[in-house]
């Protein structure tokens, strides 16, 4: 679906982005109708300060093409790691792309790694360690927060990369990142409160030669 | 494809034509190997037969023969000599009573010399230091270390062969000669290839001129082996020297292919040869490889447009990107970079004025270095000044038309 390979036009289910302006932009899952707050099913109106968007006229539609808001325009993109970090609902504070980049250049990862990290957060570093790694690597990555860690699984479903990454709910300071995983990472890469608690864990899931 | 194969490049063990990466503490330095090589590491040379058919990543003790040739032994792991020498050692508080007069080492340099050339070990030299200066013992703790450490640096004896990696090699060219590499410092690199979104599936252009294939290098790094590159050259030679360093296996690097731009341009403009593959290939032999290349990059582009367009050119970019944008498919991000930042101010008004290329960014980053040691952590001193300038963009459908 629409992280895990590039498309050409727009199917339901897929998140794409409405670009506004530089400073405007918003994810937007293509979907028909949806729930309001009293949990009936609506049309999916999108509101912008250039006017309404019906989203089901997003269906259809060229990634890249022009879009008639009721006041104005906009144009609709193909979503990307770097997109979704500027438009994603924060659940923690997320890392950025310039950071995202030096962290992946450095961590030596390429097509095929295997990647440990923790925490999760919002998964803006994870949907582009998912891109830099897949078809044949894979991603596992851990957070202590149950109700992170069921939004990250949803949202990597819904953005088709699921089968790339496991999401688990650990608190990888106390007690590791598990058995199955001892020697099977290229790279870890953690973003914790207290690191220097995971060191040790982190050692023990490296493989021979790796990050 | 497994993925146990690209992993296994990780534990291979060195051939020979394989490049290396000699490392001595913090001294890094990029070689080829061939069968009777020889390394110099500043005025040391050092004899590489040893390592081949060995894994990466094993340290080798170096044995002098005299005169600053040394033979490679395969050891366990380096020993620090601070470690080693300040065990049993008495230090002082302050340097109240220490007096810089250059006289507190009682061996002469051209004694000092004469034990390097004996072959005596790194060791046993910084122990003689220590025996014949005046003031080693005075010194605080953290003094003491200071020198040692010092002294490690010339006469440390232990070399390690490592992989070389995109990183390593970017640090290694940036700091033996960033002039060489356009000022592409590895924080840039970095920007370069995700503002790219570089998809392992995907085909993409680099345009380079001039900073010894090191973006190509990049690109090919994250592409693997089912995408497609096609790199853009002027000349008829392209740059390769970091292409070649990296040990890519021939599979990735099939992948790669290096075109002349106006060989390109003008094989796909002329719409008259465009559709006869077939006698084509009777001819195939007799083509010249260059003629080869040429034609594989055009059947791509004629096919399909590209996910990313990346030029990264000594030139003035603006005609270059102008020439290469109808390659790139709506959607997808454009990305420019340059040494310095005017070409890149003024393509970026041609750009908005042309009103297909939204999220026009122009940025720079800073990357700075830390010293961290316990209780002296803190930023290096000195910061490299430029790591050049990149422009972003992404391409959608154009204002005067509704096709795409």
């Amino acid at each position: 679906m629409s992280f895990a390979n590039f498309k050409d036009t727009i199917d339901e289910g897929d998140t794409a982005i409405l670009y506004l302006s530089a400073n405007s932009m918003h994810a937007i899952e293509v979907r028909p109708k949806i729930k309001n707050k009293k949990d009936e099913l609506i049309e999916n109106v999108f509101q912008t300060t250039y006017g309404a968007l019906k989203v089901r006229d997003l269906i259809g539609k060229k990634y890249g093409s022009k879009v008639e808001l009721s006041r104005g325009w906009a144009y609709v993109l193909h979503p990307t790691p770097e997109l979704w970090t500027l438009t994603l609902p924060h659940r923690t504070q997320i890392i950025y792309t310039p950071d995202i980049s030096l962290i992946i250049f450095q961590l030596e990862i390429r097509p095929g790694s295997v990647v440990v990290e923790s925490g999760t957060g919002s998964g803006s570093l994870s949907h582009a360690l998912l891109r830099c790694i897949k078809p044949q690597g894979h991603l596992h990555t851990f957070d202590f927060h149950s109700h992170r860690v069921l939004l990250a699984q949803e949202e990597f479903a819904n953005h088709g990369v699921a089968e790339f990454v496991t999401v688990a709910q650990r608190d990888v300071c106390e007690i590791g990142f598990g058995e199955e995983l001892k020697g099977k990472a290229d790279a870890v890469f953690l973003d914790l409160p207290h690191p220097w608690e995971a060191v040790e864990h982190a050692a023990d899931v490296i493989k021979e030669s790796g990050e | 494809m497994p993925a146990s194969r690209l992993c296994s490049m990780s534990s291979r063990n060195v051939r020979v034509g394989d490049y290396v990466v000699i490392q001595r503490q913090c001294y890094t330095k990029l070689h080829k190997v061939t069968q009777r090589s020889m390394a110099s590491l500043g005025k040391d040379q050092l004899e590489l037969d040893t390592i081949i058919g060995k894994p990466f990543w094993t340290t080798y003790k170096m044995e002098g023969k005299g005169k600053r040739l040394f033979k490679l032994v395969e050891c366990d792991g380096a020993e620090s000599l601070a470690e080693q020498l300040i065990k049993d050692v008495t230090s002082g508080t302050d340097n109240r009573n220490i007096f810089d007069d250059n006289a507190s080492q009682s061996l002469s340099k051209d004694e000092i010399v004469g034990l390097r050339d004996s072959g005596l070990s790194g060791q046993e030299i910084v122990g003689q230091l220590i025996e014949n200066s005046k003031t080693f013992h005075d010194k605080t703790e953290y003094a003491q270390k200071k020198y040692l450490l010092k002294k490690e640096k010339k006469y440390f004896e232990y070399v390690t062969i490592r992989k070389p990696t995109l990183r390593l090699v970017s640090q290694i060219m940036f700091r033996q000669d960033p002039a060489k590499i356009m000022w592409l410092r590895m924080d840039t690199i970095s920007q370069i290839t995700t503002a790219a979104g570089i998809h392992t599936e995907g085909t993409y252009i680099v345009y380079e001129s001039g900073c010894q294939g090191l973006s190509v290098a990049s690109m090919l790094n994250y592409l693997g082996e089912d995408g497609n590159l096609i790199h853009i050259h002027p000349g008829n030679i392209p740059q390769k020297q970091a292409v070649l360093a990296m040990n890519f296996d021939p599979q990735h690097l099939s992948k790669l292919i290096s075109v002349n731009v106006y060989s390109l341009l003008r094989m796909l403009f002329q719409e008259n040869k465009c559709e006869d593959d077939e006698p084509a290939k009777d001819n195939l032999a007799k083509k010249p490889r260059w003629e080869q290349e040429t034609e594989k990059a055009a059947r791509l582009l004629r096919n399909r447009k590209v996910d990313g367009l990346v030029i990264v050119a000594r030139e003035y970019p603006a005609s270059i990107v102008m020439a290469l944008l109808p390659f790139l498919a709506v959607s997808r991000p454009v990305v420019v970079y340059s040494s310095v930042r005017e070409p890149l101010l003024d393509l970026y008004l041609t750009l908005k004025s042309r009103g297909d290329v939204v999220g026009l960014r122009l940025t720079e980053t800073w990357l700075r270095s830390h010293q961290v040691l316990p209780d002296r952590s803190h930023p290096d001193i000195l910061m490299s000044g430029s790591g050049g300038y990149m422009l972003t963009g992404t391409l959608v459908q154009r204002r005067d038309t509704s096709i795409i």
